[in-house]
This record gives structure tokens, sequence and C-alpha cells, in this order.
């Protein structure tokens, strides 16, 4: 069966969502095709207030309700103290263009560098903005200091100015624009959205955020097997 | 010897009638009082007071994506639970013109006069809004729900959702959910035996609060569904 994730790493429950399904695929007949998106284009496109601005009670629980879903998928989120200054404040736009351009050019890297840009930004709670001047860059021995030269490194990919590069380029560019857009089209308001085509095209089905995995599993014809913590990367 | 029983667990439910997720947290809660050892102790609020206490719109006010993912999701979510809820053709004027005030305040007067059919004025009440798609806000409405779930001199009941005394009690459990950090509904707070509370928003938190007591989570249990 396949299952298209729409996610942006500013979203935490992008994060869990991302872990708890691939985890799926040992247990599930299913491919994870990774769709990252712009969360704060398809916020502004649709219409909707981030979650944690409607008002304060529900911008303390989600804080509280991150570490408490995270812990029991296994995934070691931290929530800093300034949560809605976390989300508000620092761009991932750039990481979700760099997700594309792996998906471009190393395919198989894409999770990898969705992993560690996600650990940056919600275990790390480090920016995931790359420098907009790369022409500062002296030399590559500079370029270590990026935040997403650190994340591309730990995916083990050597191209890095290259890389990099091409988070600026017009046709990654476009193709975010058109992930947005596509999952706009399906009716997100929110993320993770995730859309289950079951195999033998008997049907589709469309989900908002990361607590459906037993309803998925359902309409799929699989038993949810609980967090499967044993399977966390972490 | 020292007497081994250990004590159940409580689990505070706060809940509206007018919420559709509070309806799936009631039936689901509650059934799982057959696998869990828990008591569950009901406790209506007013959520459009909620709302308007902590200044939050109602969801399904957010944006036109959300109301009509929501109208989806609610059935989805029921027909997995084995609730045969049924969605009314345009979901966001059915909930922000229906008041269930009163139906709460009913099933507070039941709590005081015969506290045995909480439960049962409760489920009545949650058929006739979102089964039947009927209102609940008129006297007669209330009378039908209350002689379905077989209680005496119903009349009695209406009479007592009148009082003060209920009226300020609605008003008291809106703030204590208010207090715990309720935006929303429905609200769960669970007490452990030996010690020790979280709370939980909405009806998607059964497998981990199953965990926080330690207990399994048996997935919907839809033979233990009353429809």
């Amino acid at each position: 069966h396949t299952v298209k994730l729409y996610y942006d790493i500013v979203s935490p429950y992008s994060f869990i969502g991302f872990e708890s399904l691939l985890r799926y695929r040992v247990v599930w007949p299913i491919d994870v095709i990774l769709k990252p998106i712009c969360l704060g284009g398809l916020f502004k496109d649709v219409g909707n207030t981030p979650p944690a601005k409607s008002c304060e009670a529900k911008a303390t629980y989600m804080a509280r309700e991150i570490e408490m879903i995270s812990r029991h998928f296994g995934v070691p989120m931290n929530v800093p103290k300034n949560f809605t200054g976390h989300i508000m404040d620092n761009s991932t736009v750039d990481a979700c263009r760099l997700i594309i351009a792996t998906q471009r050019s190393d395919p198989d890297k894409a999770e990898t560098v969705s992993r560690q840009l996600f650990s940056r930004f919600w275990i790390e709670n480090l920016p995931v903005k790359s420098d907009d001047d790369l022409k500062k860059v002296r030399n590559l021995i500079a370029l270590k200091y990026f935040a997403n030269s650190q994340v591309l490194k730990k995916s083990l990919i050597t191209n890095v100015a290259e890389m990099l590069d091409q988070v600026k380029a017009e046709e990654v560019k476009e193709e975010l624009r058109r992930n947005t857009k596509e999952v706009q089209e399906m009716g997100a308001f929110g993320m993770p959205w995730i859309t289950v085509t079951k195999s033998d095209g008997s049907g589709t089905e469309q989900y908002f955020g990361s607590d459906r995995l037993p309803i998925i599993g359902e309409f799929i014809g699989q038993s949810y097997h609980g967090p499967l913590r044993h399977l966390s990367l972490f | 010897q020292i007497c081994t029983m250990s004590r159940n667990h409580i689990i505070k439910l706060y809940y509206d009638i007018i919420s559709p997720y509070s309806f799936i947290g009631f039936e689901t809660l509650l059934r799982y009082r057959v696998v869990w050892p828990i008591d569950v102790v009901l406790k209506p609020i007013c959520l459009g007071g909620l709302f308007k206490d902590v200044g939050n719109p109602p969801p399904v006010t957010t944006c036109d994506a959300k109301a009509v993912y929501m109208a989806k999701e609610v059935q989805m979510i029921a027909r997995h639970y084995g609730i045969p809820l049924n969605m009314p053709k345009n979901f966001h004027d059915y909930v922000l013109k229906a008041s269930t005030v009163d139906a709460c305040r009913l099933i507070l007067a039941t709590q005081k006069l015969l506290p045995d059919k909480t439960e049962e004025v409760s489920r009545q009440l949650f058929d006739r809004f979102w089964i039947d798609n009927l209102p609940v806000n008129r006297e007669d409405d209330l009378l039908s729900c209350l002689k379905k779930a077989h209680v005496e001199s119903p009349d009695k009941f209406i009479e007592k959702i009148k009082e003060p005394e209920i009226k300020d009690q609605l008003k008291k459990n809106t703030k204590e959910a208010q207090d715990l950090g309720a935006f929303g509904l429905p609200w769960i707070e669970v007490t452990k035996a030996g010690g020790g509370s979280e709370i939980y928003f909405g009806s998607d938190r059964l497998p981990i609060i199953g965990e926080f007591i330690g207990q399994s989570y048996h997935g919907p249990l839809r033979h233990l569904s009353l429809f």
C-alpha cells in the first residue's frame, strides 16, 4: 500500500508521524513517499492560525503533549522553554528544500537527511537555516559551521557545497511550492498529512495528525502493534 | 496480613454534549472499565463558556478546510469505535447554533437526584444530538431523553435544572477544567491509585493513558459497543 507523508521540519507532530510511520514499514506492507512542504505557506493559503497561537492554554498543553507522545513513541524530543518562539521565529524552508534537493540527487538519503534535520531542530533545538550568503564562504572549512552542512555530513553526503547550492535552485523551490499546493488541494490545513492508497486500488483515505496509525492499520487490513519503541532509531 | 486489594485509578472525564469528540471519548473510556481497573467520574461542563474564558475560537471556525476535515474525521473515528454517529449536512452551523447548556445541567441534576443514571442520561443526550441529530435544548427534548433512560418522575429533573445550585455546579465544573489547563474537550484527568496524575486532551489518548496506569491498550473494543 502506498502511503504519502506530507511534513515540515517545523512541525513537532510531523517528527512523531515521520518516525512512527517509517517504523511501521517493518510490520506492514507499505511504501512511504516523503513529501516535504512549507507549513507557513499552507497556513497562509488556507487562512489557518498556527495552533500554538490560538490561545495560551493550548500552547502550554501542546508543549507538554509533544513530550508525552514523543516519549510514548521512543523519540527523545525536547520542547524548548519558549516553544512558541522556537516555531514562530525559526524558518525551516531551507531545511525542506534541502530534503527535496536530496530527493533529486541522492534519493536514498532523503530519509536520513529528514531525520537529521528533525533531530537538530527538535532534539538539539538548533536552527536549520542555510546560510544565505554562501559568497561569504572563503573556504570549504568555513562550511562546517553552517547548520545544514552539519546535517549533510551526518547523513554521509560528501558534496556538501553543491547540495547547499541546490537549496537555492529554482526547481527545488518550485517543487516545495508544488508539494505544498498538492497537499492544500487535498484539504490539508496542518501537518502531518497522510494519504493511504490501498495496493488493489480500491480506495484512498486521508488523515491529519500523528495519532491515526490504528485507524490506518484497519484501513489496510493490518493490526496496530503499539509504538514499536524497540524499533526507535534513538 | 496487609490487604493487597488495590484501589482503582480515578479518571475524571470533562465533556459537553455539543462536542462530538466528547461522545467518542465518553463511550470508549467507559468501555475500558471492563478491562482496566478504573473508576470514571463524569464532569459535564459548558464548552462555550470554556472557549470564551480561555480565549479559544471553536476549532470549527479556524478555517474552512479544518471544518470540512473535522466533519469527516469525526465519522471516521466514530466508526472505528463502533459508534453510529451521524454528521449533519452542515457541521459548522450545527455546532455553532445549538445549545447544550440545559442538557449538561440535566446531567448534573441526575447526578444529584439519581446518580446511578448519570451515565445513561448522558448517553441518551449524546444519542439524540449526534445520532438522531435532534435538538437537546427544549424541555420536550430533555423529557424524551429522560424517558429513554427510564428515569421516573422526569418532571422533577426538568424543574431541578432551573435551580441556582445546578447552574453553579456547571460553572464550577467548567472552571475546574479551565484550572486544569483545558481549552477544549474532551479533557481527561487520570489519578493513579498509587499517586500521581496526568491530564490529556482529546479522544485519542487511550493507548497513552493505558501506559500511564500500567495497562495495555486493547484497541477499540467494538464488541463492547452499546449500539
